[in-house]
């Protein structure tokens, strides 16, 4: 019979179908042939924030992190899912840590169970430390942060099996997590080859090649919240289970079969995230802040700590507000609810965050250059933006508007969901009209002047 | 949803127009001091917030006034230690300033003499007071100088920081190399 009907019946694989793809991300070469590239100048960057110049506008570690890796990143996020973590220097440091000194023990419950909510603390930490001691305009400051995260890393690779540190440790592989889901690929096994497959060699690794580096079972992966397209189960299968499949962006977000309520909370919080970082750029920032520390026993801190509070409170309240109002449509209970429509929030998230971000890269892109033109000996310099301002807030209200679309969608999406009993509208409305108060208010953001980083 | 992306996309594109705000001016190199040499007022920074131990980017900002005079920067010790600074022009991309930008003259593109940029690096070899001194001449042989004292200090990370990670992470793998050999199966001929 068959083989000639086994083949017509051979689903496509999607992108893997082209053999220069297949052939890339089968090869030894991916992600090997970038991902040891970044590591080295991951490696310089560390260098020169710690012992370059003292002055982030100087400093080619402090530009080349925050002015122009830390916008692209959501913009990677979106276009190809996690891809960033098959070459990320953390996750290369980790594999080669593990290959002299790891004791590769299992994760704990406790880590599977609560590793999001680590991450979601983690995140605020990180965010509320910026501000408070300077991190982002200060290299020193920087590399102390990057130091730290090497060392918890390399002890988390020390102690524990595959990257345990990335699943349910790392706060930007909680928010690529959350942003890769809107993401327009989708990596899948074809269920009928899986069902014929005991040996599962994608997930155990076949010896020569470890198998999924952040435990996910491919035949069971229904979410590229995790996958970070290493292409370890492409390489190891012998059956061509695996399928890089195109999809709709935002889509995944409107199937979550089981909301996770650290999930949504992390998506509300980017919320607040990104109203921090958008307010402490305003030109009003500085007298407020002088204002409050006069209040407060002229600490900055207790300052910067009481705006950050109510800019993390605020989005959670709204959000909470809204799922109050929704929940009783289905008689269920209130975090249930945010947790289901928490994450229609993503895709506004991803675009604020990159919108916001995008201001940095284009309006001081050109600073990268001085700098590094600086380290060859070539003295230049001049106007830091790319592009002007004006063009800057088209893309950014662009963003913003194909964000707020892609929430509202997934919000809707999310309401049509089987078990409704008082009216889908009823159900989305709070969380519409939420999710156009945030927009708007990025927008009302976005219109203001903006300080550079740098 | 189109119509809603659409309306959305209008609403951005009106608030564009509206807003026409520019950004705010960035933080540029830090000002270690003011320098007045006699008519010439000069500025010096350096790409860290203070003089530092090891490389330092210096950079003076002079007026259009020097333009064309010889200028000098030098680093004064105080045990007679003196560090000359090579200094080279900054070439300035995205073109001359024209009065175009200039309120009441846009459109004329005449030329704006501007302030211009030396840099240099100096090494320095330990902390404490130094002098930052600039020597202009002018074309007459005329040198005006000016001195400002600096404090050098360390401008490396913090010690104690380096040794906690450092420790942390030696330990890590140092514990790591030692439990894998204890785990690891004795090979087969080998006694121990």
């Amino acid at each position: 019979m068959g083989a000639a009907c086994e083949t017509n019946s051979t689903p496509s694989r999607g992108l893997l179908d082209n053999p220069l793809i297949f052939a890339f991300m089968r090869s030894r070469l991916w992600p090997g042939l970038i991902a040891y590239p970044t590591l080295v100048v991951f490696g310089y960057i560390v260098f020169s924030l710690l012992w370059g110049p003292g002055a982030a506008s100087a400093n080619v570690g402090s530009g080349l992190t925050w002015v122009f890796w830390w916008p692209l990143i959501p913009l990677a996020m979106f276009a190809m899912g996690r891809l960033w973590c098959a070459i990320c220097p953390f996750g290369k440091l980790i594999d080669l840590v593990q290959k002299v000194a790891g004791l590769g023990r299992p994760v704990p419950p406790f880590l599977k169970r609560y590793g999001i909510w680590v991450i979601d603390a983690t995140f605020l930490l990180i965010t509320w430390a910026d501000h408070a001691f300077g991190i982002v305009e200060s290299p020193r400051g920087s590399g102390y942060l990057l130091g730290l995260l090497i060392t918890a890393s390399i002890v988390t690779a020390v102690v524990f099996e595959r990257r345990a540190w990335c699943r349910y440790l790392c706060f930007l592989g909680g928010l690529s997590g959350n942003y890769s889901r809107t993401s327009g690929v989708q990596l899948q096994a074809t269920p009928a080859i899986c069902a014929t497959c005991k040996d599962q060699v994608c997930y155990k690794g076949d010896g020569q090649l470890a198998g999924c580096p952040v435990f996910e079972v491919p035949r069971a992966m229904a979410s590229m919240a995790n996958c970070n397209l290493c292409a370890n189960c492409i390489k190891t299968c012998p059956k061509g289970s695996l399928r890089l499949m195109l999809r709709k962006p935002t889509s995944e977000l409107w199937f979550i079969g089981r909301p996770k309520l650290s999930e949504a909370f992390l998506a509300v919080v980017i919320v607040g995230i990104v109203l921090v970082q958008n307010i402490t750029m305003l030109s009003f920032w500085e007298p407020l802040m002088d204002r409050l520390s006069g209040w407060l026993f002229d600490s900055r801190i207790a300052a910067f700590t009481v705006v950050f509070v109510v800019a993390m409170a605020f989005p959670f309240s709204v959000v909470a507000a809204a799922a109050a109002l929704s929940a009783g449509v289905r008689r269920e209970r209130l975090f249930e609810n945010f947790a289901r429509f928490g994450y229609a929030v993503i895709p506004l998230d991803l675009a604020a965050h990159l919108a916001h971000n995008l201001f940095h890269l284009l309006a001081e892109g050109q600073s990268i250059v001085y700098n590094l033109a600086g380290v060859a000996g070539i003295y230049e310099t001049g106007p830091t933006g790319v592009v002007s301002t004006s063009t800057i807030q088209v893309f950014q209200f662009g963003l913003l508007a194909l964000g707020v679309s892609g929430s509202i969608l997934t919000a809707w999406k999310i309401a049509q969901r089987p078990g409704a009993t008082g009216g889908r509208m009823r159900e989305a409305v709070p969380h519409l009209v939420v999710l156009v108060a945030f927009a708007s208010l990025n927008v009302y953001l976005f219109t203001m002047p903006m300080a550079h980083r740098m | 949803m189109r119509r809603l992306t659409l309306v959305l996309s209008l609403v951005a594109a009106l608030a564009v127009l509206l807003a026409g705000t520019d950004a705010l001016a960035s933080g540029g190199l830090p000002l270690l001091c003011d320098l007045q040499a006699g008519p010439y007022a000069i500025a010096l920074h350096n790409d860290s917030p203070s003089l530092v131990i090891g490389r330092n980017v210096l950079t003076l900002e002079l007026p259009p006034e020097a333009e064309g005079r010889d200028v000098q920067l030098s680093l004064l010790g105080t045990n007679g230690e003196t560090l000359t600074v090579g200094l080279r022009r900054v070439t300035v991309l995205g073109g001359e300033q024209t009065t175009e930008d200039m309120p009441g003259m846009e459109g004329m593109k005449m030329p704006v003499p501007s302030e211009f940029l030396l840099r240099g690096t100096a090494e320095l070899p330990k902390t404490g007071p130094w002098r930052a001194r600039v020597d202009v001449t002018d074309t007459t042989g005329t040198v005006q100088s000016a001195e400002q004292e600096l404090r050098a200090i360390d401008g490396g990370p913090n010690r104690v920081y380096l040794a906690a990670t450092g420790t942390l992470i030696g330990g890590a793998l140092v514990f790591g190399v030692i439990a894998r050999r204890r785990t690891r199966p004795i090979r087969a001929g080998r006694t121990r």
